[in-house]
């Protein structure tokens, strides 16, 4: 297993209903190893990323998850994979009626034998890796925007998975906030060895964190560039890929 | 020319509405299939079940529903009363009171009412809730850590309004008849004792089994109604709003052609033939 791919995607197309948003997407993501998926907003950064995890069929192409396919397997071993990774989704999509605490638990008390005290000791440990402590009672609804998007990490968390997917964890963050879930998600992957996806538009982050990145257009409806970032900043061909990367400026060219 | 392109026309539409109720066949025999395994799973390990869920709907759709269930119902037996009262009374047949309030209210407007109430309190919400979970993706999340929507949203509903259901409408039968009761007593000076008596003595128990088995019939009705638009619901506020709206129209059509045919089937199985 460790000489394999955590995830794998092979000619991936995908959309909604009859309409193709991307088509023969292919990247790969070693264990360990962190991630970018870049692209302008609406490119289907977000879909690709529910054709991975398994809320989106596939209209052809192949993913594999620790070398199983999520695209031609039955409905129950679908669900057995997907206990290996977290998600933690764009709106955060946390538990409206369950408070922060019992968010996070949840996945504990189902899928372990942990005692009652060993997991609220693992869900304080959550929070407090992504500096929530103490709003363990409160409701999701009392939250902010940003409050929110660390409490989903904190769930995607639970029960320390080795493939992560991130969708725009640090939107909304202030900057220092921002800083220290790259810090928190460098840590993840040290720590547990994980895979990480992450789909983000703060570019302070993808040079900081993303070993590589994964630029999707969605013109081109697919991958147009792929390595890692600095050097897609810099050396990438495409034109679109070093302006993004440059915050719309080319000022460094000839 | 025209002719043949308003043929093929209306040869295309009838094959897309074909489609969309097939479509829709569909996916109510797939929500039908999922809420039927997950409740057989439920009922073999009740430790599956969401307690903590099922309680607050049985608070939400039983508890709290109470005072207006028995104050429609109260009304209801009271109207039902006064209409027949003046009717009868020009015939003499003042005494067939408690009888015609006692097996109204207890074979057909109990029931209806308290599941038109449950329908406009409890299903809407149902599906408000899950149209609204859809569009912040709590539904997409569930799903990826692997907990099925159905033993989280559809049972707890469910096992609620089937155990509350039943408890309202037998609370709705009975402030029904007290309702026929007050213009028995008050109007027509039938004393309280002997009209007591005349109800029990026409409205036997198989009435009230009979209100409560379309009680269960409706509840699962409301339930499985609403919960289904809530997941079909388009991802959107405009979308909630609709699918609330659908849920609730659909599920009054579907019980009252329910009701027709309980109504027909118990007449069979009480009196051996349809009327
Ligand atoms: N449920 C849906 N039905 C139909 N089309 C959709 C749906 N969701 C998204 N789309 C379309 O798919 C395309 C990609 O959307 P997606 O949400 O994946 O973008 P994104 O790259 O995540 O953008 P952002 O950075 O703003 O989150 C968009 O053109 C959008 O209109
Ligand atoms: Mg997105």
């Amino acid at each position: 297993m460790e000489s394999g791919y955590a995830v794998e995607v092979r000619e991936v197309s995908v959309g909604y209903g009859a309409k193709t948003v991307l088509r023969d997407v292919s990247f790969r993501v070693r264990r360990g190893e962190i991630v970018a998926l870049l692209g302008g907003s609406g490119c289907g950064k977000s879909t690709i990323l529910k054709a991975v995890i398994g809320l989106l069929p596939v209209q052809s192409g192949e993913i594999l998850i620790e070398g199983e396919s999520m695209v031609s397997c039955s409905w129950a071993a679908r669900r057995k994979i997907q206990r290996k990774f977290g998600v933690a989704f764009q709106g955060g999509a946390l538990f409206r009626s369950y408070t922060v605490r019992e968010n996070i638990a949840l996945p504990m008390e189902e899928y372990t034998d942990l005692s009652r005290e060993e997991i609220d000791r693992r869900v304080r440990e959550k929070l407090k890796l992504v500096d929530l402590s103490g709003t363990e009672e409160m409701m999701p609804g009392d939250l902010s925007g940003g409050m929110v998007k660390r409490a989903a990490v904190a769930r995607a968390l639970a029960l320390d998975p080795h493939i992560l997917f991130l969708d725009e964890p640090s939107a909304g963050l202030d900057p220092l906030n921002s800083a220290r879930l790259d810090d928190l998600i460098r840590n993840i992957r040290n720590r547990l060895n994980a895979a990480i996806v992450i789909v983000t538009h703060e570019l302070d982050s993808i040079f900081a964190i993303a070993d590589r990145a994964v630029f999707l257009d969605r013109d081109a409806g697919t991958v147009i560039a792929e390595g890692p970032p600095a050097e897609l900043r810099d050396h990438s061909p495409v034109e679109k890929v070093r302006v993004f990367l440059n915050r719309g400026h080319l000022e460094k060219k000839e | 020319m025209n002719g043949s392109s308003c043929c093929v026309r209306f040869i295309c539409e009838i094959g897309d509405a074909t489609a969309a109720v097939f479509h829709d066949a569909l996916k109510l025999i797939s929500f039908t299939g999922e809420t039927i395994s997950e409740l057989f799973l439920a009922l073999r390990n009740p430790l599956r079940i969401r307690w903590k869920e099922t309680l607050y709907y049985m608070n939400m759709c039983g508890a709290n529903a109470l005072p207006i269930s028995s104050l429609i119902c109260l009304l209801m037996g009271l109207i039902l009363g006064y209409q027949s009262a003046v009717q009868m009374h020009k015939y003499g047949a003042d005494a067939f009171l408690p009888a015609l309030v006692g097996c109204s209210i207890v074979r057909e407007l109990g029931p209806l009412m308290i599941a038109v109430i449950a329908t406009g309190r409890a299903g809407s919400a149902f599906a408000a809730e899950i149209a609204t979970m859809k569009a912040t993706e709590e539904i997409n999340a569930m799903q990826t850590m692997g907990f099925s929507p159905w033993r989280f949203l559809v049972i707890p509903k469910l096992l609620a309004m089937i155990c509350m259901m039943p408890l309202l409408t037998f609370f709705g039968d009975m402030f029904g008849i007290a309702g026929g009761m007050i213009v028995g007593t008050f109007e027509l000076d039938i004393p309280v004792h002997t009209y007591y008596t005349q109800t029990v003595y026409w409205v036997p128990p198989r009435f009230f089994v009979e209100s409560l088995t379309k009680s269960i019939v409706f509840a699962i009705i409301v339930t499985g109604i609403c919960c289904l638009r809530g997941f079909e619901a388009e991802e959107d506020s405009l979308g909630i709003g609709r699918a609330t709206t659908s849920s609730v129209v659909t599920s009054i059509i579907v019980i009252i052609v329910a009701d027709t045919l309980m109504a027909r089937m118990f007449n069979m199985i009480f009196y051996g033939s349809a009327v």
